[in-house]
């Protein structure tokens, strides 16, 4: 191939690189405003009254836009398709404020500045009412009015298969707290949002992950025809699924169509901390049996999942969990139930790998558990119940495909030195006292798509210009990790043209064509295997051109290297940009094909990855030694971009294993700041090496299959899985930060004196 | 907001004039400038001292080791002076912050902010330091002990300013370890400076300054006087580090992280042992 796998830099990396490129933050529109929002300072009450009149007379402020003279009509943050079946509670501002960061209006004014100061005047009189920051303290009823649906909702109970009914089996029950944690994109949260008042259109530029949801939403709310809703997806500085709900575009738009013209919006670190949405907290309590030989034979698993204070997608992701349970291993039988729980701190949401680290932490640790009980090798029982090719999803009988996740683990055991370092390790930690060092092995696997739980489909049109290059039209959402570059070399590759010749854009309602957007490790899979198909039929397209302008019959005609020829008469020859010119001039029409594709395939994908760390015991801290992903990918399309992606997920997976989490205060007051919130940064950023299965099999473009969610999956599970083989410890309390490493170690060395007392 | 800017020492005091109890001196402005932006900080004049010459200068006088309050982390970090005398100072400024912090941050921003966690305090109690003070009136010399008051907090006149920081010649062994929520750009939960003289291989004696368990850095007279001669052996510094534990556990209140610094003591403190063979 010429394109496909090797690896070229992203498409605005030399913008970037010399500042060039144009964030939303950046974006400057003839007459624009700025604002700034009023948030709640209390965990839950109702906004009494407010007095707005210093803020309206700072020189600069044109106007206020608040929970009483803005739209009351609710609407759930997650909803991007028409007619969603979601529970509406959340408003634009809300008068029942339900956390600390809840919006309750916001200023406009001539600069950011203005603006800012003029928050700070806004007098705001509560009625407070009690509050509750965790969900244990919400089941007791504390909030049960929070909204009118209530507090706790049901997600899910279900039951796949049937116990077998053995003896001489093991049971390890465990339990998982995952804190709550932040996406951290070096881009905070952006929008800018423009109001004609004469066309009656308004535009939204924001970085996102689908250009028509939001359209749907911010149609919904404001009671528009869509047709008048024109979004614009701009460079994107990472998601991480941090951008896929919508927080601070109704915002924008609130106040563009209050004051008619352009005005930004831009959230500083705190809060795009505070008051977007983080990785929801879970608890899990769940019970893993085995029989002797460690094959995994039945899982119950019950999930309370703390929404935060509104419900945006919580139901749908605590029942995702559930469906995550089966896309690695194989077993008889399993029981899942699910409560989505309101709890007055900052909102949940989407978050890279939606639901499947989460499920992978509580996993992969039972499998660790069961594999300490039955005295067996972390890998071996991995081994022993993974999914094979052949084998399929129980939900839905869906084909996982050519998963190599039994390829993947014993891959990496040997290039890890799993066996020998088990031997190392032995004897480093019985010569150290101070020092203790781990492995950790986790199974990570994902989807491709939506198929078949909710649509998927895609468009690509392409055109032939009089140049002879191609102008593609996709609604593309590049989160800055190169897909606008992979769609580019998909193209190259199937048309047979230079990358350059190939021109693409990203996502905007009023050119490109509908798409249910950048979701479920999706845009590779599905998208690229539509711009795959698209070309093939633009290329018979140009064959169909040039046999009506040649005579010579289509059979006969070759497509190649930017030329058409006549199989038997090579002096028939045509370049692109003749048959671009001709197409005009003699046939009367453009050189263009639309393609729509719809996937009935949905295979697994899998990475096997492994960690070696070292705990100081004296500190809790906690160093990673090596680290090593071994991913069943079908085919690299841009290769290095691939690498990165999978070394940065480690980074990120890692940081929530070790340190990252966000802390509310108990008067409600959440930690907004990276001096509080710890990412591993460069200093402690340890090499991770990265391997690729490829052996292609799938129906994706060339044989590809996702990466940039599965390559987090397994992360936090090893990380852990390696700290607590180095302790001999049980936890998975995440983070395992150096307070909760000491908190257990002094809580067993108080243990063995008791004994030894 | 006024800006006062002295572009020679002859001309501070008339800026030290203009300076009221809502003005500010600013360093490198790695912390006033956040306060700033916050809402937390709204001086009615700035006065940015790192024009003077004299006052951004490391250098030997006498007996003295002379450094400017305008010197930054970087400056006093990579000084041959500080590095062979002072180590432990070398150890406490190469470990604030991240470079980009270092590059800005000054020893008397250090000073004036007055963190119970500033990474330079306890070495500056360490090496005796004494600080030059200068007034619109004049110039005066004190202890650091006696110009810290408390978190935030200095003993001195809003129109009053660090010149200078002066450090006595420094016998013996020197080390400074920290120990935050990560390995770098991190926050001192426990600072620990060690001063050891050696007789043979006895403690003749130690000084043992521990910052960020307390409003101002504690000295460790526990320790030092246990220590004496005694020679330094694992179990000897282990019962140093429980002293120290059992110090945070009486004076620490338990939302400052109490229970970690109790436990964690030990590692900080054989590592600033381990530091000051400088192997």
């Amino acid at each position: 191939m010429r394109y496909v796998g090797k690896s070229y830099p992203i498409h605005d990396a030399c913008q970037k690189a010399s500042g060039r490129a144009v964030y939303a933050g950046d974006m400057e529109l003839k007459g624009m405003l700025h604002a700034a929002v009023l948030f709640s300072s209390i965990p839950h009450g109702f906004v009494k009254k407010l007095d707005c009149s210093r803020a309206l007379e700072y020189p600069g402020v044109v106007d206020v836009v608040h929970c009483f003279n803005t739209t009351e009509r609710e609407y759930n943050r997650y909803q991007s398709q028409f007619n969603q079946a979601l529970i509406y509670t959340e408003r634009v501002f809300n008068s029942h404020v339900r956390f600390v960061g809840d919006r309750i209006g916001a200023v406009i004014a001539e600069t950011e500045e203005a603006a800012r100061e003029a928050v700070r005047l806004i007098q705001v009189e509560y009625e407070e009412l009690p509050y509750s920051l965790d969900v244990f303290e919400t089941l007791k009823g504390t909030i049960d009015n929070v909204h009118p649906s209530g507090a706790v909702f049901e997600c899910t109970d279900m039951v796949t298969g049937t116990m077998p009914e053995e003896e001489d089996l093991v049971t390890v029950d465990t339990v998982t707290d995952l804190s709550r944690i932040n996406h951290i994109c070096m881009e905070t949260h952006v929008c800018v949002a423009d109001y004609d008042q004469y066309s009656g259109e308004l535009t939204i530029y924001s970085p996102n992950q689908t250009v028509y949801g939001i359209r749907t939403l911010i149609g919904d709310i404001f009671q528009m025809d869509y047709s008048k809703v024109r979004v614009i997806k701009t460079t994107m500085g990472g998601s991480f699924g941090g951008k896929q709900e919508w927080v601070l575009e109704p915002v924008a738009a609130a106040a563009a169509i209050r004051v008619k013209r352009p005005v930004k919006l831009v959230y500083n670190r705190s809060e795009s901390m505070i008051s977007t949405y983080g990785r929801s907290p879970m608890h899990f309590q769940s019970s893993f049996t085995f029989g002797r030989d460690g094959s995994l034979k039945g899982v119950d698993c019950d999930l309370l999942l703390d929404a935060g204070a509104y419900l945006g997608n919580s139901i749908n992701y605590a029942r995702t969990v559930g469906h995550k349970l089966f896309r690695g291993y194989k077993y008889p039988y399993c029981h899942f139930h699910s409560r989505a729980v309101i709890t007055n701190t900052i909102v949940s949401g989407a978050f890279r790998g939606w639901t499947s680290p989460e499920a992978t932490i509580m996993f992969e640790h039972n499998m660790n558990m069961g594999a300490r009980a039955l005295n067996m090798d972390p890998v071996d029982i991995r081994l022993k119940n993974v999914m094979h090719p052949g084998d399929a999803d129980p939900l839905g009988n869906i084909p996982i495909g050519n998963f190599r996740a039994d390829e993947a683990l014993r891959q990496g055991r040997e290039h890890f030195f799993w066996d020998r370092r088990k031997e190392e390790i032995r004897e480093f930690n019985k010569k150290n006292r101070r020092y203790k060092r781990g492995l950790g092995v986790a199974l990570g696997a994902h989807v491709n798509g939506f198929y078949p739980s909710k649509t998927d489909y895609a468009r690509v049109d392409m055109r032939l210009t009089e140049t002879g290059s191609v102008q593609m039209n996709i609604t593309l959402h590049d989160h800055g990790c190169g897909t606008v570059t992979a769609m580019q070399m998909i193209a190259a590759e199937a048309l047979g043209i230079p990358m350059e010749q190939v021109s693409l854009g990203e996502g905007d309602t009023k050119y490109t064509p509908l798409d249910v957007g950048c979701f479920s490790s999706r845009t590779t899979y599905v998208q690229g295997q539509t711009v795959c198909l698209c070309a093939e039929k633009f290329k018979d397209r140009l064959k169909e051109d040039v046999s009506a302008l040649s005579g010579l019959p289509v059979s006969e005609l070759v497509v190649e290297n930017n030329l058409v020829y006549g199989k038997y008469h090579p002096e028939v020859c045509y370049t692109w940009s003749r048959i671009a010119d001709e197409c005009q001039q003699k046939l009367k029409h453009e050189v263009f094909v639309s393609y729509e594709y719809v996937p009935d395939t949905n295979p697994g994908v899998a990475g096997a990855h492994f960690a070696m760390v070292e705990v100081d015991t004296f500190t809790g801290m906690t160093k990673i030694l090596d680290y090593l992903a071994v991913h069943d990918i079908g085919q690299a399309i841009n290769r290095e971009m691939c690498v990165a992606q999978t070394q940065g997920a480690v980074i990120m997976g890692a940081g929530a294993a070790l340190l990252e989490h966000v802390v509310t205060k108990v008067s409600g007051r959440p930690m907004g700041s990276l001096k509080d919130y710890h990412l591993i940064n460069c200093f402690e950023a340890q090499d991770v090496r990265v391997e690729l299965i490829e052996d292609g099999g799938t129906e994706g473009p060339y044989g590809a299959k996702s990466i940039g969610e599965v390559c987090h999956t397994p992360v936090t599970a090893a990380v852990v899985g390696a700290v607590n083989d180095a302790l001999k410890s049980d936890m998975n309390q995440i983070p395992l930060t150096p307070d909760v490493i000491c908190a257990y170690l002094d809580e067993q060395e108080k243990k063995e004196r008791e004994k030894e007392a | 907001m006024e800006s006062l800017l002295p572009k020679t020492y002859e001309e501070i005091p008339g800026c030290l004039r203009q300076m009221t109890e809502k003005s500010r001196f600013i360093g490198g402005g790695t912390d006033l400038i956040i306060k700033m932006r916050m809402g937390l900080a709204a001086p009615d004049a700035i006065c940015y001292l790192g024009y003077v010459r004299e006052l951004k200068e490391i250098r030997r006088e006498e007996e003295w080791l002379s450094i400017g309050s305008c010197a930054t982390m970087t400056e006093i970090e990579q000084d041959p002076e500080v590095r062979e005398h002072y180590p432990a100072l070398m150890d406490a400024a190469a470990d604030v912050g991240s470079l980009q912090i270092r590059n800005n941050g000054t020893i008397g921003g250090n000073i004036g902010n007055a963190s119970p966690a500033g990474d330079l305090l306890p070495v500056l109690y360490l090496y005796d330091a004494v600080l030059e003070i200068m007034g619109p009136d004049g110039v005066r010399r004190a202890g650091i002990d006696e110009i810290l008051a408390g978190p935030g907090r200095l003993n001195l006149a809003c129109n009053e300013a660090i010149l200078r920081i002066l450090l006595p010649p420094s016998t013996g062994y020197t080390s400074f370890v920290k120990l935050g929520s990560r390995k770098k750009v991190t926050i001192s939960r426990i600072g620990v400076a060690l001063r050891i003289e050696m007789d043979g291989d006895y403690v003749k004696e130690m000084k043992m300054m521990v910052g960020a368990i307390g409003i101002k850095p504690v000295r460790l007279e526990k320790a030092e006087e246990f220590i004496k001669g005694r020679t330094l052996n694992e179990q000897n510094i282990l019962d140093i580090a429980a002293i120290l534990s059992d110090y945070i556990r009486e004076h620490v209140a338990k939302e400052f992280d109490r229970d970690y610094k109790v436990f964690a003591s030990r590692g900080v403190v054989m590592d600033a042992f381990h530091r000051l063979r400088r192997d």
